[in-house]
């Protein structure tokens, strides 16, 4: 100690007591930091709970909320709260931003962990593609996408068929044509199920051209609608899914992997059969925290989902301009919250309520899981 | 199954992930390239003579010498196309003297007064009868006027014959008024039957003039839709027309050549014309002005623009630095977007400010003290249910909280959005902060503690230094987020216009920033074919900004383990 030239290395019991109170406060000082996002989530919950209570006291008006899809919030005569619609759509984007995002991003986080050798190059390119703002994202889906979309969308979606549904069904034609040939046919035909194989695949190929063919005459009115803001939002949650669920891949043991192989399996059939039921909690939870940020996302659906106030028809169309929770709350806050305390501003706030506990549960559901796939981790 | 089979379907599987970790590896080139190809337009362009004009009227820029010459040789170009303009409007090429026709008026008008008496037994009849022998009489009366002008119309081109038509109407209504006074004078008619005489005496020839000025109003809207179309792309003629406009995109000319080249295909080589529908409704209708105009004075006048294109704009490449450092006039049409860059400077280092001295301190605490007790773990998971709220959610609670319920601010300020942020990225902080403490080995501080350091003095003096290159990674990394993040400013802190602001203003004022401002621009700007450009640049600035506060946050994290690695 360069400030104690008299001091005696054991220290005496005032100065311990003095250290022990500075240590004391120090203490006490980081902790009330600490306790900062704790006090910032009550009273997060405490003020939009407050702000929305006037509306869900209004027990027909609750009612109307989630059983009719009337939006007219600022209505003069005969306002209605309605907001199935804007619910449905926030699930159908949700929908369909997972259906692109967890084959993609399990598959990818696969290939990064057990496959690629060129993980240095693309691991810090996922990571980028994390980084880019929503607003840019929601540039790109209404200044390029959109326009896109709107000319071209019916040929670039049946390319997109086509070409999935062309690898697919050779695969799933190999795959089941053996198995046809070996449960149907003993002896002969088992041995020889070429001509089966070739009849499921060419079925199969038939199938998808046909599909796409339909697919290209699609004609897609408006460019910003559900399939638009799934694309932009599956490719947002990306990020998230991949690098977690590499997180958990790179978890499971290296002696599970070489006992699978060991006992002749090939690497597709380790990864499916072995590394991925190990992992399946740490992916679990990266696909709930990628879906959340789905959920949460405002600028990306608020610029390229169309903000329509209704149910498409029928109610599995993707190219048809819907709306979404976080979409309303940005769109129509500017516009109510002059008039601090009219229907509107707490229709919006029981709005973000809804979307608040939502995000809650998933997240105590995806820590949930996390944790108990991070305690194995340990 | 057989091996064979078992190998095809291993290497399908290979391929397929393969080929989904190239979608997701490249995904982020495939958004980023066609930003910056055409964001880099915003500031490096082929830009015409109203650019410089613009800079130089407007921003203080000085001319060169070039410029000078562009502008001379431009306005020589221009001299021509007005006095084309200028004749074409002010021609009398008609066949019939326009005099002629007023002399005929006030004739037509003088024989029916010397025919008196019989008028006025005809406004002795019947109200219904009367109004009918008017009619008959007047047709008689304006055979010649009617006449005169089918012939004056046949020959008209010019603007002058439609001004003619609207002067002629109004002299026929103030003339029958006299007339029908001079008829009446003297006799005892009731004033129902005046009014009759005076109306339905020029029913007719107001009639035929409606036609006629239809016929032409068409004509010229067709010529004013070009002729608007060339004024939007060269500008105002003169000094004074410009000074009238209030807009300053009315102002100005295109200042990019390819933004004339579209006003030149779209408004100029296409013109609305008005057109009577079945239903007999008038719509705009767009033809072709080739078509259209064919061989008459105006379609000369397209010729010349067109093949005088490049004299009247002279096109040069340019580059426009100004574009980060001006401010923005007239909605982003002209000049930069330093407001928008500089607010979210603002908001991004006031975040950093409060959100980092309070992060660091909390992942202290989580990694020095806290331990795994059942607090600590409480507050982790608390941590980690901030971080997964919707941003759009922080900005109601700012909204609610700071600027409603503790008014950090009357409205909208800096101040209260860059609060809003600091609790967003708060969170990732403390995360990566705590894990970069925690990656500091367990020797460091069992050494500091066993030299007869106390805990305090051995978190500040080595394991904070030694975890401090890491954790400024992860703070550069949530300096990004809230560098970009869009949705907690909306209300807190965001308004779509305006001036940058000064350093004091920032506890009062709210301002622009580039997020927010990106929205804007696309969803809600009143031109937005003016403004393409502009919104790719402030995407690629956005962009830019982000990337490299991520790319050295890389940097950082790649020289770290390459450190550790040769230790």
């Amino acid at each position: 100690m360069e400030s104690g030239k008299k001091h005696s290395l054991i220290m005496g019991g005032g100065q311990n007591f003095m250290r022990e109170i500075s240590q004391r406060i120090g203490r006490g000082l980081l902790l009330s930091i600490t306790a900062i996002p704790t006090l910032a989530i009550i009273f997060m919950i405490f003020f939009i709970a407050k702000e929305a209570a006037p509306f869900f006291g209004n027990l027909s008006h609750t009612l109307e909320f989630f059983t009719s899809s009337n939006w007219a919030p600022s209505s003069q005569n005969s306002p209605h709260f309605g907001a199935l619609a804007i619910f449905y759509g926030t699930a159908m984007v949700t929908l369909g931003s997972c259906v692109i995002a967890i084959p993609l991003g399990i598959f990818a986080a696969v290939c990064l962990n057990e496959i690629s050798k060129k993980a240095a190059f693309f691991k810090p390119m996922v990571e980028l593609l994390a980084a880019i703002p929503s607003v840019v994202y929601g540039f790109f889906a209404i200044v390029i996408f959109a326009p896109i979309l709107q000319e071209e969308g019916g040929i670039l979606i049946a390319a997109a068929v086509f070409l999935l549904g062309t690898t697919a069904s050779i695969v799933i034609g190999i795959c089941a044509g053996e198995i046809f040939a070996e449960k149907a046919f003993k002896g002969y035909f088992a041995k020889r199920s070429l001509l089966i194989k070739a009849i499921m695949i060419l079925s199969g190929i038939f199938a998808t051209f046909e599909l796409s063919l339909s697919a290209a005459n699609l004609k897609i009115e408006s460019g910003t609608n559900a399939f638009n803001a799934s694309v932009i939002l599956a490719i947002m949650a990306l990020p998230t899914i991949v690098s977690l669920s590499q997180d958990a891949l790179q978890a499971v043991g290296r002696d599970m992997r070489e006992g699978s192989l060991a006992l002749g399996a090939t690497r597709a059939e380790t990864i499916i059969k072995v590394v991925l039921p190990c992992a399946k909690s740490g992916i679990a939870a990266a696909i709930i925290l990628g879906l959340m940020r789905v959920i949460g996302e405002t600028m990306v659906v608020w610029m390229a989902s169309g903000n329509a106030l209704k149910i498409p028809e029928p109610f599995f169309n993707f190219f048809e301009p819907v709306r979404t929770m976080t979409a309303t709350i940005a769109g129509e806050m500017g516009e109510a919250d002059q008039s601090t305390g009219s229907d509107r501003y707490h229709v919006l706030f029981a709005m973000s309520f809804c979307l608040l506990i939502g995000a809650l549960i998933m997240n105590a559901a995806g820590q949930f899981i996390g944790g108990s796939f991070r305690t194995i981790k340990k | 199954m057989k091996d064979s089979t078992r190998k095809i379907l291993d290497s399908a599987f290979t391929a397929f992930s393969r080929v989904s970790l190239f979608i997701v590896g490249t995904a982020v080139i495939g958004f980023i390239l066609p930003i910056a190809l055409k964001g880099i337009g915003a500031f490096m362009f082929t830009a015409t003579v109203e650019h410089e004009k613009f800079l130089s009227e407007n921003l203080d820029y000085s001319l060169s010498k070039s410029d000078k010459e562009r502008i001379r040789k431009s306005d020589a170009a221009r001299q021509k196309l007005w006095e084309m303009i200028d004749s074409y409007e002010s021609s009398k090429d008609s066949s019939q003297p326009l005099e002629k026709i007023s002399d005929l008026r006030i004739s037509t008008f003088n024989k029916a007064i010397k025919d008196k008496d019989k008028l006025k037994s005809i406004l002795s009849q019947t109200p219904s009868k009367r109004a009918k022998l008017i009619k008959e009489y007047a047709e008689g009366a304006w055979r010649a006027y009617a006449d005169a002008l089918d012939d004056a119309e046949r020959g008209a081109s010019g603007f002058l014959f439609q001004k003619f038509i609207s002067e002629q109407e109004r002299k026929l209504e103030s003339d029958a008024e006299i007339f029908a006074e001079e008829i009446c004078k003297g006799a005892k008619i009731s004033r129902m039957a005046r009014n009759s005489l005076r109306r339905n005496f020029i029913t007719y020839p107001i009639s035929l003039l409606n036609a006629c000025r239809e016929r032409f109003a068409e004509k010229n809207s067709a010529y004013l839709s070009m002729k608007g179309g060339i004024i939007e792309l060269i500008g105002p003629r003169s000094l004074k027309e410009k000074e009238d406009m209030k807009l300053t995109r009315q102002k100005y000319g295109q200042t990019r050549l390819d933004i004339a080249q579209r006003v030149l295909s779209e408004d100029i080589a296409k013109i609305s014309i008005r057109k009577i529908s079945q239903g007999g409704i008038p719509i705009m209708d767009r033809v072709s002005s080739k078509e259209y105009f064919g061989n008459s004075v105006p379609g000369q006048i397209l010729e010349y623009v067109e093949k005088h294109f490049d004299e009247l704009l002279q096109p040069h490449f340019t580059i426009y630095p100004g574009f980060f450092t001006d401010n923005p006039i007239d909605a982003n049409i002209f000049g930069g977007i330093y407001p928008m860059i500089l607010g979210t400077f603002y908001l991004t280092v006031c975040a950093m400010i409060v959100a980092a001295p309070l992060g660091i301190a909390a992942a202290i605490y989580f990694s020095e003290y806290a331990g795994n007790g059942r607090i600590a773990n409480f507050l982790r998971m608390c941590v980690g249910t901030l971080a997964g709220v919707p941003s759009i959610v922080f900005g109601l609670f700012g909204l609610a909280f700071l600027i409603n319920t503790i008014k950090v601010s009357d409205g909208k300020s800096v101040f209260a959005g860059s609060l809003t942020l600091a609790l967003l990225i708060l969170p990732t902080i403390i995360r990566t902060c705590e894990e970069s403490l925690k990656a500091v080995p367990n020797s460091y501080r069992e050494g500091a503690l066993g030299l007869g350091a106390g805990k305090w003095r051995a978190i500040c003096g080595v394991i904070l230094p030694a975890a401090l290159p890491s954790m400024l990674t992860g703070i550069i990394i949530s300096m990004g987020r809230a560098a970009g993040e869009t949705a907690p400013i909306i209300f807190t802190a965001a308004t779509s216009a305006g001036l940058a602001i000064g350093l004091s203003d920032i506890f009062t004022q709210p301002t622009p920033a580039l997020p927010w401002n990106i929205y804007n621009i696309c969803s809600e700007h009143e031109m937005a074919e003016r403004v393409g450009h502009v919104q790719y640049g402030m995407a690629l600035t956005l962009i830019c900004i982000v990337l490299f506060l991520n790319l050295s946050a890389i940097f950082i994290r790649a020289k770290l383990q390459n450190a550790n690695k040769n230790k």
